[in-house]
């Protein structure tokens, strides 16, 4: 045999047989062929030698946090086998407030399930510790997309190199260290930057956004882009005081109609409110992103007027007219203009929230889920919510709760639209609610994503005991029915996974 | 009594779904009526049916019985029990066996007697050494006449050219196949059935076709050759060809007395069988074992060793020029795994020389486990590879490379060393088992925890 090497011979023998002895010519027998090939072939497998790598993978940093116990690191895993984004999460809340983090083998599987949530959760990710980062770092599909807490040290250059995501990246972390300075950074090149980066830059203003703004978001509003345009004004009318606000309350006391009168035998004081659409465009609107133009199959006066109210801070009605929100919904509830003014309360609402009136437009929806006027699901109150502090949405909610006008399932949708990780009060109040017979036994509430089962996701560990109690004193009921027999048990399983989680770490 | 873990117990699901399954339904709070006595655990698990499942495990082999629905066996209702019995022995407080278990136990030790009476009664038997003889020399002779049909077609395909291989159907090589089982060589079967596969393989197929049909040709010639051969190479060509061998003569031999590590336990399924591989490594003689087992359809794997622990014990192993393939004798309790060195392949070049010397005694080894230390993953030109402290650098199989396994190994040994134990094939690595990271854990990277 020649002195080439087995795999050298293998492939050259191979390349011949391609085509075959017969048309090949070359004459040799395929018996020999196959027999040689056999020889080849173990004579490379035998003969196979390593290759010199000189690389390496940089290694991880050591952690100085503990790793969690085998007990919750038991548990992890088992929530893993069947994910659950809630519990998952909670998991993590839940070791991150004992200083411990994930067992470095599991690490891998955390993360891969973590980024492929959407949400991507914060907890969840610091959770895993140095591992997480550095393994995240290596893997392409595991990048970590959230920016970082610290300024990073190349701020300067990456703001005058880097990509627009890049510099909006870096933008957020200065502003969050220091949002002065993060103002002058979009000043200083805000001439030159195109629209959608300046759209981007502005957006990232949101955050820590004060009166030290203003003068710059006001020469925002002549901008030549519209997108610009029309986010500064967001920005304007979320900050409390501006001068945009200001201008809108004018435009909106222009429109509104108030008549307080003494009369009748108790000469009680009436107070009627109307409200007249804007006759005419004035051109100084525009400026402020009102659109003289209507979307198609909306009048032209009606667009103006819910711009205008949708830019205005809904307590401007309260001192217009002196009424509450409910009153001022009664008061209005026969206008002509009705259904364009609630829609700029809603809009209104989300810009500058104020608990009165998330309660009154909470209310609404859930009279129009009610009559099936509005999508089903809680899920219109999260623009809301986000708005609001903790304390505020839990008192709403409670108030739905004790509200006997209102469907019982209505109420603990209320309840369960009520974001974690609940209040041991509140979550007390939802249990005295349960326990006073608020609340109509209905196989539906089992079904995943109804109520009891919401419920059982996030009432407080410390109450957690007494809605077990309260679930199987309504076991029996449960066993008769076809669909609540299947889902009990998961409602169950899931309140007590939950309890046992929290004591394990607890111990 | 065997102490049971986790791990042991969860080797016996058949299949991830089950072990899942079981280790959520592990719980005291799922089970009501438990109790134990000194063979047998049972208990009631409420399931979605009215009445709560009859589970029962009898603990000498465990055989399981539930009297649930699923086809699965055994179900994780006993699996769960079993697991239950791991973690938390306390539940199970001694009694009386009700009638449900103990009828059950009697019915299977009574037939289990009647099975040792039959073999008792086979082996008095006079052993009729000229039957013996007749009936190998008439296999030998089927096998011979099998062989030589299909080693013409295969030659007449190497005529045609490897590319007429191309456009042979599926069809024609499980026609092939069959004809192999029908002369009794199983192995070749099996080793048939995987051309489709190979000829599909992709850039540098024809090199890999030539190279397993140049396989398949060695065997059958070593194969019609059979009677020619001397004693031990025609006992590794019977081993290739998948002629069944007696459990009963290996566990008769001399066994092998050792500290057992066992570093890796894989299971595969194809065509409705089950294959696992455990490898295990001597600590005293450094040898390194296999057990094969097999389990058909729904039927359960035999309990074995779990992986990442060391037992005491006697290992036979199974006629060879190159000894692997092994039975358990006798074994203890398994222990904690403790530091491996001194048992290892310090290098990869050592390694692989073992790979070489073991293909120069039987060239039918298939896969060779080396347990290389000191190794680590590099990613080298895309390629992910374990490298020794040599700079020697191993290539990985995809089915590693793509999956979460790389990154656990990757995770647990901080990118630094580790004891890794791959199954090596002559061409990439795939690592079942890997010591390393905090406190020198043993890490599990049997492919099924890609699931």
């Amino acid at each position: 045999m020649s002195g080439a090497s087995p795999v050298a011979s293998l492939r050259a023998l191979a390349t011949a047989a391609v085509i075959g002895s017969e048309r090949s010519g070359s004459g040799e027998a395929p018996a020999k062929v196959l027999a040689r090939a056999g020889v080849l072939g173990l004579q490379a497998r035998a003969g196979k030698r390593a290759r010199k790598v000189t690389g390496r993978v940089v290694a991880c940093p050591v952690d100085p946090r503990p790793v969690a116990g085998s007990a919750p690191m038991g548990t992890l895993l088992r929530l893993l086998s069947n994910p659950d984004a809630g519990l998952i999460t909670e998991w993590a809340e839940l070791a991150n407030a004992r200083g411990v983090r994930v067992a470095d083998a599991a690490v891998p599987q955390v993360l891969d399930w973590w980024a492929r949530q959407p949400q991507r959760p914060v907890a969840v990710f610091h959770a895993l510790g140095q591992r997480g980062e550095w393994l995240a770092a290596l893997n392409p599909a595991w990048k970590k997309p959230v920016a970082t807490q610290e300024v990073p040290a190349n701020a300067a250059e990456v703001w005058e190199t880097g990509t627009g995501p890049e510099r909006a990246a870096v933008l957020a972390s200065v502003r969050r260290a220091d949002a002065a300075r993060a103002l002058e950074m979009v000043q200083s090149t805000w001439k030159t930057d195109g629209a959608d980066d300046r759209v981007r830059f502005l957006n990232v203003l949101e955050e820590g956004l004060s009166g030290t703004d203003e003068a710059f978001l006001e020469t925002a509003l002549d901008d030549r882009a519209k997108s610009v345009r029309q986010c500064a004004v967001g920005l304007l009318a979320q900050l409390p005081g501006s001068k945009l606000r200001a201008r809108m309350a004018e435009r909106l006391a222009a429109m509104v109609c108030v008549e307080r009168k003494k009369g009748g035998i108790l000469r009680r004081e009436t107070v009627t409110v109307e409200v007249e659409p804007p006759k005419d465009f004035d051109p100084s609107w525009e400026r402020d992103g009102i659109d003289a133009k209507p979307p198609q199959g909306k009048g032209a006066r009606a667009w103006w007027l819910q711009q205008i109210v949708s830019a205005t801070d809904p307590m401007e009605w309260c001192r217009l007219a002196g009424l509450t929100p409910e009153e001022l919904r009664e008061k209005l509830a026969s206008s002509d203009s009705f259904k364009e003014i609630e829609a700029g309360w809603f809009h209104a609402c989300v810009r500058s929230p104020s608990a009165e009136w998330v309660e009154m437009l909470a209310t609404v929806y859930l009279e129009r889920i009610h009559a099936g006027h509005a999508p089903a699901g809680y899920c219109s109150y999260e623009p809301l919510w986000q708005r609001l502090p903790r304390h505020d949405i839990e008192a709403i909610a409670i108030k739905v709760l004790k509200n006997d006008a209102m469907r019982s399932d209505d109420r603990f949708a209320c309840a369960g639209a009520v974001p974690a990780p609940w209040g041991e009060v509140f979550s007390r109040r939802v249990m005295e609610a349960l326990a006073a017979g608020a609340f109509k036994f209905r196989a539906v509430y089992f079904v995943r994503g109804g109520s009891l089962g919401l419920i059982a996701e996030l009432i407080h560990p410390a109450v957690a005991r007494a809605y077990e109690a309260w679930l199987l004193g309504v076991a029996p009921k449960a066993a008769e029915d076809q669909m609540a027999r299947g889902e009990f048990p998961k409602v169950l399983d899931r309140l007590r996974l939950r309890v046992d989680m929290h004591k394990e770490f607890a111990s | 009594m065997q102490a049971w873990t986790v791990e042991s117990v969860v080797a016996l699901a058949p299949d991830a779904a089950s072990a899942s399954a079981g280790q959520a339904l592990a719980s005291e709070r799922k089970w009501s009526g438990i109790g134990r006595s000194d063979r047998a655990v049972w208990g009631f698990c409420q399931g979605s049916g009215k009445d709560p499942y009859q589970a029962r495990v009898d603990l000498s082999e465990p055989a399981f019985k539930c009297s649930c629905p699923s086809r699965k066996f055994p179900c994780k209702h006993g699996l769960a029990l079993m697991l239950l019995l791991a973690k938390s022995p306390g539940v199970f407080k001694a009694q009386a066996e009700p009638g449900w278990v103990s009828e059950w136990i009697a019915g299977r030790s009574e037939r289990a007697e009647k099975k040792v009476e039959k073999a008792k009664a086979a082996a008095e038997k006079p052993v009729d050494i000229e039957a013996q003889a007749k009936r190998a020399a008439q296999r030998t002779q089927r096998v011979q006449d099998g062989i030589a049909g299909c080693r013409v077609w295969l030659e007449d395909l190497v005529r045609r050219g490897l590319a007429a291989a191309q456009g042979e159907s599926a069809a024609s090589w499980d026609r092939m196949a069959a004809r192999m089982v029908d002369a009794q060589a199983p192995g070749l079967a099996a080793m048939v059935r995987r051309m489709p596969e190979v000829i599909a393989s992709g850039a540098g197929w024809e090199v890999r076709t030539l190279d397993h049909l140049g396989r398949i040709h060695t065997l059958m010639r070593a194969g019609e050759r059979l009677s020619e051969l001397p004693g031990d190479v025609a006992g590794d060509v019977r081993v290739a060809l998948g002629w069944p061998q007696s459990k009963d003569e290996v566990l008769a031999s001399e066994g092998v007395r050792d500290r057992w590590v066992v570093l890796g336990q894989v299971v595969e399924e194809e065509d409705r069988l089950r294959t696992r591989r455990t490898w295990l490594v001597g600590r005293g003689t450094r040898r390194r074992a296999l057990l094969l087992d097999f389990a058909a359809g729904l039927a359960p794997l035999e309990a074995t060793v779990p992986a990442g622990v060391e037992v005491e014990g006697e290992l036979a192993f199974y006629p060879s020029r190159q000894p692997l393939r092994a039975l358990v004798k006798g074994a203890g309790e398994p222990l904690p795994m403790g530091a491996l060195a001194g048992a290892t392949d310090a290098t990869i070049e050592e390694g692989l020389a073992s790979y070489a010397a073991a293909l120069a005694a039987n060239p039918w080894t298939g896969r060779w486990p080396l347990l290389l230390e000191g190794v680590r993953l590099v990613k080298e030109r895309e390629e992910w590879c374990l490298v020794d402290r040599a700079g020697d650098g191993l290539p990985l199989r995809g089915a590693f490379t793509g999956g979460i396994n790389l990154w656990r190994l990757l995770s647990a040994s901080r990118g630094d060393e580790a004891t890794v134990l791959v199954e090596w094939d002559g061409e990439s690595a795939m690592p079942v088992g890997a010591v390393g990271g905090v406190g020198d854990a043993f890490l599990d990277l049997a492919p099924r925890w890609a699931a």
